[in-house]
């Protein structure tokens, strides 16, 4: 399972097409600028991944309610999250695929 | 796990302000709110409490049905007091439910936000704003909608829903910077 945590680490990942992402992004959901980074950085990774299960645990409740940026996220396999209890059962619910 | 239909839990926010719009915008005052992630603008009027309730976001809807999940994710993860009515202001509708509840549902009144907020773009389009400037025009349309001063042309919805007679001298509490 990958895990992404909205932190400030994310923000360290921006590369020239994460902030070209996030430019569109921005205007596309309405988001504040930090936030498309953010966002940008996760769907740039989610592309790129392997198929695991992966989501995406941000307590901005307010910045990431548009239902677009849901259906953006799943469409990457990537479920939106909002509390750390959450992400722990989601967790638990994928059993190991290695060690 | 709680995802986009769950949660009710909400993280504090101090960037919280008060506007006290019924008097001229010159003499607006901020001052500290409750800290905890509500609605962009609440309007309250005195000894009734809350009436409305307005997030304000500068993208596109694609169906009533799509502002309906909007407001269900907001109501599931935000920590919206109970109000009369809620708008939903986006970048080409304005939607707005009365009574507004956790379910699902699409709005009860929708108008052309390009018509309500004409006055305040002189040229600018809306797709071309970010978000502070988008929010700052909605603040200054409610702002004329509680003194009575909107231009209430092509405005049919506002009357028919009773939004601009209840709003009338309410006072704007706003979450975004001043």
């Amino acid at each position: 399972v990958i895990v992404y945590v909205e932190t400030n680490f994310l923000l360290e990942l921006a590369m020239t097409d994460v902030i070209t992402s996030s430019q569109r992004y921005e205007r596309q959901f309405g988001l504040a600028p930090a936030d498309a980074v953010v966002l940008a950085s996760v769907l740039g990774h989610a592309a790129s991944a392997s198929d695991v299960p992966r989501c995406f645990i941000s307590q901005d409740v307010k910045g990431f309610a548009n239902p677009s940026i849901y259906d953006e996220l799943s469409r990457h396999g990537c479920k939106l999250l909002v509390h750390f209890g959450d992400a722990v059962a989601y967790i638990r619910n994928y059993p190991r695929t290695n060690g | 796990v709680k995802g986009e239909d769950e949660g009710t839990q909400s993280s504090p926010d101090p960037s919280l302000f008060t506007l006290q719009t019924a008097r001229p915008r010159k003499e607006v005052e901020s001052i500290a709110m409750e800290n905890r992630p509500t609605a962009d603008f609440v309007i309250e009027l005195p000894g009734r409490g809350i009436q409305l309730l307005v997030e304000a976001k500068n993208t596109p809807a694609p169906s009533r049905e799509w502002a309906g999940r909007y407001l269900r994710n907001l109501f599931a993860h935000a920590d919206l007091p109970a109000t009369e009515f809620f708008l939903l202001a986006l970048r080409d509708h304005l939607y707005l439910w009365r009574h507004p509840k956790r379910e699902a549902r699409p709005p009860d009144f929708e108008g052309d936000t390009a018509t309500a907020l004409e006055p305040y773009l002189r040229g600018l389009q809306l797709g071309t704003l970010n978000e502070r400037s988008f929010e700052l025009i909605i603040h200054a349309w409610l702002s004329d909608l509680v003194s009575g001063s909107a231009e209430s042309e092509g405005l049919k919805w506002l009357k028919d829903s009773g939004l601009s007679d209840l709003v009338r001298n309410g006072t704007i509490r706003t979450q975004i910077a001043a």
